[in-house]
């Protein structure tokens, strides 16, 4: 009966504790932050020539408190599946709205304009400068004349910045 | 089992759960990027640069047949088209004259045209419309039927010899 008593007394402790630890964790250290920032949006404007639609100086920065990371991996990816790495109208996953050619990137370790076809990696095991780290990348969109006389509107992509620290 | 081992294992099941808590707020943080560009709406209507009906030697009607109006828009937001041929001409509108000017000599009969929703030729003294609130495919209407006809008469030979022309102007409107 006593041990029953033990075992009833410990559940119910374990279960405060697990409600109440994300509410005011007092008495545990706070965890460790890992943050990545790229720019909100970028703009090429209007489309109404052929060429080639460049953004350079285009900054990344990532941080950490934790002092067990010292190195850190920055990749970034379209998620569409049928017109991955395009922009496309409105943004939709549609290969009749898209454009001719791909968004390119460069920066980091990608040294050439690449489309971003695929996942890309800007940086492999870079080293953390006290947790933090920055890059600079450029996008570049080649717009042929097929492409200035498809459906008018917005044409957009969304890019997924990844960070990795070790 | 023992009620004690019972009692250690509650406890290492709790402490499991305690841990469990940071690694729901640890992760490799990501960010989203939206790239954007604008393509602007155009408007085209494509007529041919020259008709050219020859020498007029003969009373004759002079033709120049199935010749083709194209107009497009890449506007997802227009999808009909109406399609009209003028002169713009004012004293002799609709007349073939020595040059193209705006005075005699000018030609016997009008310019007449026909193509699209003008069914047999017509004189260009008024404005014809070829095409009324045509559905747009893709953006896209052509007309491949649009031809001129210039009766020439007796009198019309006997008139200062050069070149006499007609500035036609077509007008696209896109709704």
């Amino acid at each position: 009966m006593r041990g029953f008593l033990k075992l009833l007394i410990v559940l119910i402790c374990g279960s405060l504790i697990i409600i109440w630890m994300p509410v005011a964790p007092s008495f545990a250290e706070d965890p460790p932050t890992y943050s990545l920032t790229a720019p909100e949006t970028i703009s090429f404007g209007d489309f109404t020539n052929v060429m080639h639609y460049e953004k350079t100086g285009l900054i990344i920065t990532a941080y950490t408190d934790d002092q067990t990371k010292s190195k850190i991996t920055i990749n970034v990816e379209d998620t569409k599946n049928n017109t991955k790495g395009y922009l496309t109208l409105g943004g939709a996953d549609d290969n009749l709205k898209s454009l001719s050619n791909p968004l390119n990137i460069q920066g980091g370790i990608i040294s050439s304009y690449s489309p971003v076809t695929s996942i890309l990696y800007l940086v492999n095991e870079g080293n953390l400068d006290n947790g933090n780290y920055s890059l600079n990348f450029s996008v570049q969109q080649n717009i042929t004349s097929s492409d200035l006389s498809k459906t008018a509107g917005e044409y957009k992509i969304i890019l997924t910045f990844t960070a990795i620290f070790q | 089992m023992t009620k004690r081992r019972l009692i250690i294992i509650a406890a290492l099941a709790a402490l499991a759960a305690l841990l469990a808590i940071p690694a729901v707020v640890m992760g490799d943080p990501t960010d989203i990027t939206t790239v954007r560009g604008t393509i602007g709406a155009t408007y085209s209507l494509t007529s041919p640069d020259t008709i050219s009906l020859g020498n007029f030697e003969s009373t004759n009607n002079y033709d120049s047949s199935n010749q083709n109006i194209d107009a497009y828009t890449n506007d997802a937001q227009k999808n009909q088209v109406t399609i009209v041929v003028s002169d713009s001409k004012t004293s002799t509108r609709g007349f073939m004259t020595l040059n193209g000017n705006d005075q005699i000599p000018k030609l016997a009969n009008a310019l007449s045209v026909k193509g699209g929703a003008v069914n047999t030729y017509s004189p260009l003294t008024s404005n014809q419309t070829l095409a009324s609130n045509q559905n747009l495919i893709s953006g896209s209407y052509t007309i491949n039927d649009f031809s001129v006809r210039q009766t020439i008469t007796s009198d019309d030979l006997s008139k200062t010899a050069g070149t006499y022309s007609i500035t036609l102007t077509f007008t696209a409107t896109f709704n």
